[in-house]
């Protein structure tokens, strides 16, 4: 049986939000692509949270890893400025 | 109640950014934000009381109580989802490279200058 | 928020205004419709009530996965993924066209400041430790997913992942590690094709399409639908792992250019390309 959320499923929706904002407000495209790379984590997290383990899991993988590294090339590629 | 409103929050707040931010990768960032949202929101509902995470514990497949699981149909749906945006980030970035290289900017306005 | 705030901004400050204006009208429309949704957690709520006990209770004895998500995403909604397997193979083929596009403008030249500092030797010995580990759990959990989180799609986006680590640390300098982007893609395809080939072979044993039930593998149809879901996943690993790689040789498809560039430049003190 897995408990309801709770404190920490508002905490993590709290971080959520928190580095999604700050991700869409960042000046260099590199720290955009880090604190994505939180804001994924964070929501991988509160899926585990809430018992859905594969989707867990694939956001980890992919959100977390995979679209970081991407965001970052891109960075490197983009000069990475957000103008 | 308040995960539905930061749901919200989210999916307001990736959906305002892809609207009214300039910068074309700020708006790829912000359609993550809003699918994210939307996956968030799925699995809330899929959440149950007293329930398991949708594996089976038992040897025996006889006497299942459905109440004991996890749905898993919504899980199955936004697994899915997450990996068909990865893909669609990926396309995005690199044709906001080519852009990139082609016209010198990433701006929705000066773009659409340059376009005119 | 900008270097130079007068381009940045809209022309005309009313669109914006009036889209600021529709965003908070929407907030207030769907904080509203709070007050409709079912409590989280709620047993008798209607996602809770309708489908999903059947998949619930039958999935272990029709399909013989314990791990639901992979019954229902290999076998009952087999369609759906057929679809976003496509979709995730579209992906790739787009990328590719905007890598052919990229080799045929000889025109563009690479922007300054790209360059790169590959071999750093504790990533080196990183990668090659991690590497081996991470694609064998890739397969790990490809061949697990029946009994535990996973499946095609996770194991997939390990394996690419997993390649992509190599070129992320090594650069274009050594040997090739993994598949090109042609090959990678080739491979999503093969994948493409195998899961519709699977479906395909359902209906010339008598079954329906993507119906895996009259499939002769022997044994009993738990046993034969299975294997069948295995054969998807492994499908839907190829498309995803193949499309994995050509996204990542996308977007990073200027650096060859720019150490051919550095190298045919000698000229360029040593030390500038830090």
């Amino acid at each position: 049986m897995i408990p309801p959320p709770g404190v920490i499923g508002v905490g993590l929706l709290a971080v959520m939000l928190v580095a999604a904002t700050a991700a869409l407000f960042a000046r260099d495209l590199l720290v955009a692509a880090a604190l994505f790379g939180v804001f994924s984590f964070a929501a991988a997290t509160w899926f585990a949270l809430v018992g859905a383990v594969d989707v867990a899991f694939t956001e980890a993988c992919v959100g977390g890893a995979l679209s970081t590294i991407l965001f970052v090339s891109a960075a490197h590629r983009t000069r990475r400025w957000l103008d | 109640m308040t995960v539905y409103l930061f749901i919200v929050a989210l999916f307001i707040l990736g959906l305002g950014g892809m609207s009214l931010l300039p910068n074309l990768l700020r708006k790829l960032l912000a359609m993550n934000v809003m699918q994210v949202a939307v996956i968030v929101f799925f699995l809330a509902a899929a959440f149950k009381d007293g329930a398991s995470v949708p594996i089976l514990a038992e040897s025996g497949p006889e006497g299942i109580a459905a109440e004991g699981y996890m749905n898993p149909l919504p899980h199955t749906l936004m697994l899915t989802a997450i990996v068909v945006s990865v893909s669609t980030t990926g396309l995005a970035l690199g044709i906001l490279i080519r852009i990139r290289r082609r016209f010198d900017t990433l701006n929705e306005v000066s773009l659409l200058r340059r376009l005119r | 928020m900008s270097p130079a705030p007068g381009k940045t901004r809209l022309r005309h400050g009313v669109p914006r205004i009036l889209g600021a204006l529709a965003f908070a009208a929407l907030l207030g429309g769907l904080v509203a419709g709070i007050r409709d949704l079912p409590r989280l957690g709620d047993p008798a709520s209607p996602a809770a009530t309708h489908v999903s006990p059947r998949f619930i209770e039958a999935a272990a004895r029709e399909t013989g996965a314990a791990n639901m998500v992979t019954a229902v995403l290999a076998d009952y909604r087999g369609y759906d993924t057929l679809g976003e397997t496509a979709v995730i193979f579209a992906a790739g083929l787009g990328c590719l066209i905007i890598l052919a596009l990229a080799a045929a403008d000889r025109r563009e030249t690479p922007p300054p400041g790209l360059t790169h500092r590959f071999g750093s030797p504790i990533l080196d010995v990183s990668a090659r430790v991690l590497t081996p580990w991470i694609l064998m759990f890739a397969l790990y959990v490809l061949i697990h997913g029946h009994v535990s989180p996973g499946g095609g799609f996770q194991g997939g986006v390990l394996f690419g992942s997993g390649l992509v680590v190599v070129r992320l640390v090594r650069g274009r300098r050594g040997p090739a590690f993994g598949p090109g982007p042609r090959a990678a893609l080739v491979l999503a395809c093969a994948g493409v094709l195998a899961f519709l080939g699977i479906g395909f072979l359902a209906m010339a044993f008598g079954g329906e399409f993507l119906d895996y039930g009259t499939l002769p593998l022997g044994g009993d149809e738990a046993h034969v639908r299975e294997l069948a879901t295995l054969g998807v996943e492994a499908a839907v690993f190829a498309a995803v792992a193949g499309t994995v790689c050509v996204l990542f040789a996308t977007i990073s498809a200027g650096v060859r250019e720019t150490e051919a560039a550095r190298s045919a430049g000698s000229a360029s003190p040593p030390g500038s390309d830090g």
